[in-house]
């Protein structure tokens, strides 16, 4: 500690005339001579020549101990300095470690989609194929079970074709048939509509459905007493017994045909939407291999048929025009559509104009590829903040837990990486377009001759 | 006239069929309208007004093309002709919290189906609704004994005859 005091101990308290208390470890041999203050005294007093050599010591010893202070503060200012520069870069590394883990976890979760899609993909393909088949089995075994060439298959056959009449139309139509059997005193409304529903649409039709069940119908004028209650429905029509039951029969039949009509086409839509999930059947994102011959159309058509219950209220304009097969990995170009038209929906609003193109683009060498583009009519992206957006953990859905908190373009942008092509974006209030380039042979996917 | 009518509002029409279907019980007393938006279902609100028939339920969809269900019930319940009579029920898989609070607050919702729907319990709703929509708009209870809530009904000719 030399460094620091220099050879004279107890400066401070001889300073201050107070009591010293000092403890010292030796690593070498000293000499200590104590010297208390009253004996100070007596020597200065007994040689003046002290007071000098003291006063030199005192100096350079406080001088040492400022020289050593002031290195130090210097000491301690590095240290400080050192310190915030570890102290940057741990928040440097901690921020990496958490994008990494937000990476992780919606990679994750991506494989985790990817791999329910292609379970529930691979579940519904067979019943819905079987739902397909059953139906129509079900309708050739139903028309021999109905007699061929009887009222009642024809009932069923009417019914089961029917083209799709909207609400207003259909009311109308029975409206207008009610009217014309009342004008031929043929009937109610009741029966109006009941012959409506076996597919009866002119008074024509109702007089030859009439007398084949058996004659037109007894009309029963119910008296009505004066004090009766309101709501009492008078003038109802009604059949003879056997008429009715042969009405029934052609009910039943026209019921039937409906129904399986439903049946059919609910089938279908679930058969699309199965297709629908067809990028998926190879497996999640993690280990889908890249597949030849994979047309980009049918995947963004997929997609859109995925994202067709938020796009009930949108209009999309599709252009597409004819392209080359490409080599990619379907499961995963699927969630980069995705990515973009639900996007587009999420800064758009549900009722967004949607431009959706796929057309062949040749690579900058020549090669054959596609080009998707994904146009919005949305408020558009600032342009301070386009450069941003395919960064990880950028987004602007503040506040809202949503799939990819922010990672969505950027994951979008390593899928196309991935394929060897380009993500890009152009932006102005009214319209936005994400332009995707594919080639057709990602590097590294080439099938060696 | 004084039907009583039903309106079943639902946009896909297979599912809207067999709503309709459903309601087959009560057919014998009972008009089953259907529409397939909101708009629709106020042509069938103003033709039932017109005619004097009496709307008693209404069964709607949430999702539809245009205005929601929840909007159409809300207008309704502001509809002079049939405050205090019809009957609302929403039959809906996607009607999310907000939407629904808005039905019970400001729409008067008198029952919430979810979709897929228990046809018995749809039935059972259907003829609960129907019978007040009778008994609040002042028809006559008998004819429709049979395929509404027969012992309610009778109970409520007897008051009415008793009061005589």
């Amino acid at each position: 500690h030399s460094r620091s005091t220099g050879p004279v101990v107890g400066l401070l308290s001889l300073t201050g005339h107070s009591r010293a208390f000092l403890q010292c470890r030796a690593v070498t041999d000293v000499l200590v001579i104590p010297v208390t203050i009253e004996q100070l005294g007596q020597a200065l007093a007994a040689d003046p020549r002290l007071a000098t050599l003291l006063t030199r010591v005192l100096v350079s010893s406080l001088a040492r101990r400022l020289r050593r202070a002031d290195e130090l503060q210097l000491e301690v200012d590095r240290l400080n300095r050192t310190l915030a520069a570890e102290r940057d870069e741990l928040a440097r590394a901690l921020e990496a470690l958490e994008e990494a883990d937000a990476q992780l976890v919606s990679q994750a979760r991506l494989a985790t989609i990817g791999e329910l899609a292609a379970g529930i993909a691979h579940e519904l393909n067979n019943p819905s194929a079987a739902l397909r088949r059953s139906s129509e089995h079900l309708a050739e075994d139903l028309l021999a079970l109905l007699g061929p060439g009887s009222a009642a298959e024809s009932a069923f056959e009417a019914a089961r074709r029917e083209p799709p009449m909207g609400t207003a139309e259909a009311r109308a139509g029975r409206q207008a048939l009610a009217a014309s059997l009342a004008e031929a005193g043929l009937g109610d409304r009741r029966l109006a509509d009941r012959l409506w529903a076996i597919g009866v649409r002119d008074l024509a039709a109702a007089q030859r459905t009439l007398e084949a069940i058996g004659g037109p119908p007894r009309a029963e004028r119910a008296s009505r007493p004066r004090d009766e209650p309101r709501g009492h429905p008078g003038g109802r029509t009604e059949l003879a017994p056997e008429a009715e039951a042969r009405l029934q029969a052609l009910e039943a039949g026209a019921r039937a045909g409906a129904a399986l009509r439903g049946i059919q086409q609910a089938t279908d839509r679930i058969g699309t939407l199965v297709g629908g999930l067809r990028a998926y059947l190879r497996g999640g994102e993690g280990d889908e291999p890249f597949t030849p011959g994979i047309d980009v159309t049918t995947g963004v058509e997929d997609a859109l048929r995925l994202l067709g219950h938020r796009l009930h209220d949108a209009t999309v304009d599709r252009r597409f025009e004819p392209v080359p097969a490409i080599t990619a990995r379907p499961g995963a170009l699927q969630q980069v559509w995705t990515n973009l038209l639900a996007n587009a929906l999420d800064a758009a609003g549900s009722a967004v104009h949607l431009t959706v193109q796929v057309r062949s683009s040749p690579t900058e060498r020549g090669a054959p590829g596609v080009e998707v583009t994904v146009a919005d009519d949305g408020p558009g992206i600032p342009a301070d903040l386009l450069e941003r957006v395919f960064e990880p953990r950028f987004t602007t859905k503040h506040g809202q837990v949503r799939f990819g908190v922010g990672l969505g373009l950027s994951i979008s942008q390593r899928i196309v990486d991935g394929h060897g092509g380009t993500i890009s974006v152009t932006s102005r209030p009214g319209r936005t377009v994400f332009t995707v380039r594919l080639p057709a042979t990602p590097p590294g996917t080439e099938v060696s001759p | 006239m004084n039907e009583l009518v039903v309106l079943v509002v639902e946009d896909e029409p297979e599912v809207r069929e067999a709503l309709v279907r459903d309601l087959a019980a009560i057919t014998a007393s009972v008009r089953v309208e259907a529409a397939e938006d909101a708009e629709d279902a106020s042509a069938v609100v103003r033709e039932v007004t017109a005619a004097s028939d009496v709307l008693g339920l209404v069964l709607a969809d949430h999702r539809l093309p245009g205005r929601s269900g929840v909007d159409l019930l809300v207008e309704l319940e502001d509809d002079p002709a049939h405050r205090g009579v019809t009957r609302k029920v929403l039959v809906t898989g996607q009607a999310d919290h907000a939407d629904t609070i808005r039905a019970v607050n400001e729409a008067g919702l008198d029952h919430y189906i979810a979709k897929p729907w228990d046809p018995a319990q749809l039935l059972a709703v259907t003829r609960d609704a129907l019978t007040g929509a009778v008994l609040d708009a002042g028809l006559d209870p008998l004819p429709f004994v049979a395929d509404l809530d027969g012992p309610r009904l009778l109970e409520a000719y007897a008051r009415r005859r008793g009061d005589r």
